[in-house]
């Protein structure tokens, strides 16, 4: 079963935020809750479209990650999501 | 639902007298009533002897064009927005009365939107079905936000182009 | 250039203020973000990645140097210290605040400038060429009609929510350094039997998923009857349009469905009934907005120490070489500022550079600034005496590498490293290939050949008309590059074609090379690799990179 976490940006400055255990958004990805199964990922969505509606957060989905080494390291499968966790590949200005 | 009713060249939260009416229903006996192109096409001849206001209601893949020769006997042409990306009824509105000079009510329902009815406005829309749950008194502000028009349209507001050619001691100082 | 009078200073301002008065409501609930997304897009804001990215309109990519400064004002106070130019000759701040984009835009418009529709289904900034004014074979400065459209467009009641984008671009030259024909509209000045300027006018270009070129719809249309012409397309394309399939819905795919002589008849019986209204132009405001552009002072130069500093300096020989344009001012030059250094990230640059440069086009070239579709910028007005200096100063900014439409000058979009609809990373492949191919270069002296890379189908680089065209997808949760070659934006305008299967990030430096090296061996004296191309075909290219299977 994948392994999988929320994920969204927040409204005022567009930072990309996980969804963590408590229900709180943190800017890192350690801190999100690591959820597996269709019941957990279900309740947990719904909690996190509640923010949505709110305004809080834009743009709620989920995303699946790699299930080596969890409790070292969470990483998204996704290139683009690692992007997002971890910025951008390139340096810039 | 809230209406706004721009009709006397200032925007009123107004209380709608009219009542649309579904296909297939009975038009009300004692109040103007709206009903789909479909059905207008199906009963004109048969509404006649109505001796009160009609008016016709199109979605937004319909045409204007299609009742070209009703006009004179409508008061009103409701074009519906049925989302927020859909602005093929901004042309019908500026065709209505730039071209064949509808004088009755053009009203805009659907997802009418605070920030898109003063575009509206300009293409000959003169009475606004909000969305449900707006505020009718706070969107009819969107009317003052933007006091520059560069295009010519069914409003009758002078176009930047215009004010700036005016004869010198009719222009409009910064 | 243009200033803004009174009437469109009060427009920018007022139109901040209300995008004021939006993001309060968003950000206070009375607006939800399905509601207030169209609005953000029409101010330029769109949600990347990372953050909000800000689009800000450089109309025709002119810019006055007080305007290259406060962008560094607003890279230095909203942003990370830089910015980005793109291929629409627009400018991107990638890591903007929500609260702050009123406060940028107020500042925008205390500088003459918006980001008004560089999103959205709407009409977008016009482009055009960015020697416009200064060129020798120009038929007319096609600008002052470009601004005429800026102003036409901007706010247009009518066509603010059409089926999709909508993109103007117009040449005055027939030699075309706008690409005018993947516009959805292209208008090339043209004279009439009588003397009079106009346009030929063309209709339903673009790229993305579905490449196109346009097709001609009038052979020439009188300058007064220009804006009448553009609402009678723009009308038949809001009525007509496919509003049912976001990927059918630019006027391209209306005008190749119904054909374009079936096109033209209903534009033109609907130009007919608007075309004597208030649309048409009058000489009054043409001519206001034509004295704007008016050339510069000129001053007497000589050419005498230009020949010689050439002669002493191999590296400036070889910049003035690269990236001068004959400019029809005797003793001037137009320079283009490179903003590809090898390995750097294409487009890119810091505040730092945003006022260097500004005041260097104080001191060499009218206070004024250009940018380019290609993502560079140009000095358009320097006297040939003093190009030695602005070289030193520019090479000492790092914004003097003499690669203009050379192999290292590459067209590349943010892709996934910044932007929300990527599929594949863009920068580092052209950082990979610039780093690589600038030794080649070197050696083998490789003439005009343009790179382009997308990061996704909607081709925001234009990967279809570049010489060597590069575009990312996601295949199998891997970055797949797949290649075309021979695709032109110039007046031989000509879509790329794909080559064979795509490569991974790993292998796309390497097939590259192996397409240059290639050529190489089939190269006629001095022939680019275009004119190679179009004479082989694409046997030997496929044969090289895939063998015999």
């Amino acid at each position: 079963m994948a392994q999988l976490v929320i994920t969204g940006n927040r409204l005022q400055d567009g930072a990309v935020v996980w969804r963590g255990p408590a229900g709180d958004w943190s800017q890192d990805i350690r801190r999100a809750a690591i959820l597996a199964g269709e019941e957990a990922l279900a309740e947990s969505l719904g909690a996190a479209r509640l923010d949505e509606a709110s305004g809080r957060i834009i743009g709620v989905y989920e995303v699946e990650i790699e299930t080596q080494d969890v409790r070292v390291r969470v990483v998204p499968a996704r290139l683009r999501e690692r992007i997002r966790a971890g910025g951008p590949t390139v340096s810039f200005a | 639902m809230p209406l706004i009713d721009y009709g006397n060249g200032n925007p009123a939260i107004a209380d709608d007298a009219w009542t649309h009416v579904a296909d297939g229903a009975a038009l009300p006996p004692d109040r103007p009533a709206t009903i789909s192109l479909e059905r207008w096409k199906a009963e004109r001849d048969g509404l006649s002897g109505r001796n009160l206001p009609l008016g016709v209601r199109l979605e937004s893949h319909e045409r204007i064009e299609e009742i070209l020769p009703d006009l004179p006997r409508l008061a009103l042409i409701a074009l519906d927005f049925p989302n927020l990306n859909d602005g093929r009824h901004f042309t019908t509105a500026r065709l209505l009365r730039e071209r064949y000079r509808f004088g009755g009510q053009v009203r805009a329902t659907g997802q009418v939107l605070r920030d898109q009815i003063d575009l509206m406005r300009r293409c000959g829309f003169d009475a606004f079905e909000l969305a449900p749950g707006k505020d009718g008194a706070s969107a009819a502000a969107a009317f003052e936000e933007i006091s520059v028009v560069y295009q010519p349209a069914a409003d009758t507001r002078p176009t930047a182009a215009q004010r700036r050619n005016r004869p010198p001691e009719q222009a409009v100082a910064g | 250039m243009y200033a803004y009078d009174a009437l469109d200073d009060r427009l920018v301002r007022e139109r901040a203020a209300q995008f004021r008065g939006q993001v309060a409501r968003r950000i206070s609930g009375a607006l939800s973000e399905d509601e207030f997304k169209p609005l953000r897009l029409r101010n330029g804001l769109y949600l990347q990645l990372h953050a909000y990215m800000l689009r800000v309109a450089i109309p025709y990519g002119l810019l006055n140097a007080d305007q290259l400064r406060a962008l560094a004002r607003i890279a230095r106070r909203y942003d990370r210290g830089y910015g980005h130019f793109t291929t629409r000759q627009n400018i991107q701040f990638n890591w903007i605040r929500l609260e702050d984009a009123p406060d940028i835009l107020e500042d925008l418009a205390a500088a003459g400038m918006h980001a008004i529709q560089t999103s959205g289904n709407c009409i977008r900034n016009t482009t055009t060429d960015q020697f416009a004014g200064v060129a020798a074979d120009e038929i007319e400065d096609p600008r002052p009609w470009a601004e005429i459209i800026r102003q036409w467009s901007t706010l247009h009641p009518e066509f603010s929510f059409l089926p999709r984008k909508f993109k103007v671009a117009i040449s005055g030259s027939p030699n075309d350094r706008a690409a005018i024909a993947v516009h959805d509209i292209g208008l090339s000045m043209a004279r009439a039997p009588d003397g009079g300027t106009g346009f030929r006018v063309w209709v339903g270009g673009g790229l993305g998923r579905t490449p196109m070129l346009a097709e001609a719809i009038r052979d020439f249309l009188p300058g007064e009857d220009l804006l009448s012409y553009l609402e009678a397309i723009l009308r038949v394309y809001n009525a007509e349009g496919r509003r049912d399939n976001l990927y059918k819905s630019r006027i391209k795919i209306l005008v190749s469905a119904l054909g374009i002589d079936r096109f033209r008849e209903l534009v033109e019986a609907e130009w007919a009934l608007i075309r004597d209204s208030a649309l048409r132009l009058n000489e009054a405001e043409i001519s206001r907005i034509r004295a704007q552009f008016a050339p510069p002072a000129y001053e007497v130069a000589e050419a005498r120490q230009f020949a010689a500093r050439r002669m002493e300096d191999t590296a400036f020989a070889r910049w003035s070489t690269a990236n001068l344009f004959s400019h029809k001012q005797p003793g001037y030059a137009a320079v283009t500022v490179s903003l590809k250094p090898a390995g750097g990230i294409p487009g890119d640059i810091t505040a730092n550079q945003m006022v260097a440069l500004a005041d260097l086009a104080d001191e060499y070239s009218c206070g004024e600034i250009r940018v380019t579709h290609r993502q560079n910028l140009v000095l358009a007005h320097v006297r040939q005496d003093r190009l030695y200096d602005l070289w030193r100063a520019l090479d000492s900014l790092d914004l003097a590498t003499p690669n203009l439409m050379r192999v290292t000058d590459i067209v590349a979009c943010p892709g996934l490293d910044f932007c929300g609809l990527a599929t594949a990373r863009s920068i580092p492949v052209a950082q990979r290939l610039s780093e690589r191919l600038a030794e080649i270069d070197e050696r083998h002296d490789l003439g005009e050949l343009t790179i382009n890379i997308s990061g996704c189908i909607n081709s925001c680089a234009h990967h279809h008309v570049g010489h060597i065209g590069i575009l990312g997808l996601e295949k199998a949760g891997a970055e797949s590059y797949q290649v075309t070659l021979g695709g032109s934006s110039a007046e031989d305008a000509s879509l790329g074609k794909i080559i064979g299967r795509g490569f991974s990030a790993d292998e796309i430096v390497a097939a590259i090379e192996t397409i240059i090296l290639t050529w190489l061996e089939q190269r006629r004296d001095g022939e680019r690799f275009l004119d190679s191309l179009r004479r082989t075909g694409p046997a030997p290219f496929r044969e090289a990179l895939y063998g015999q299977d």
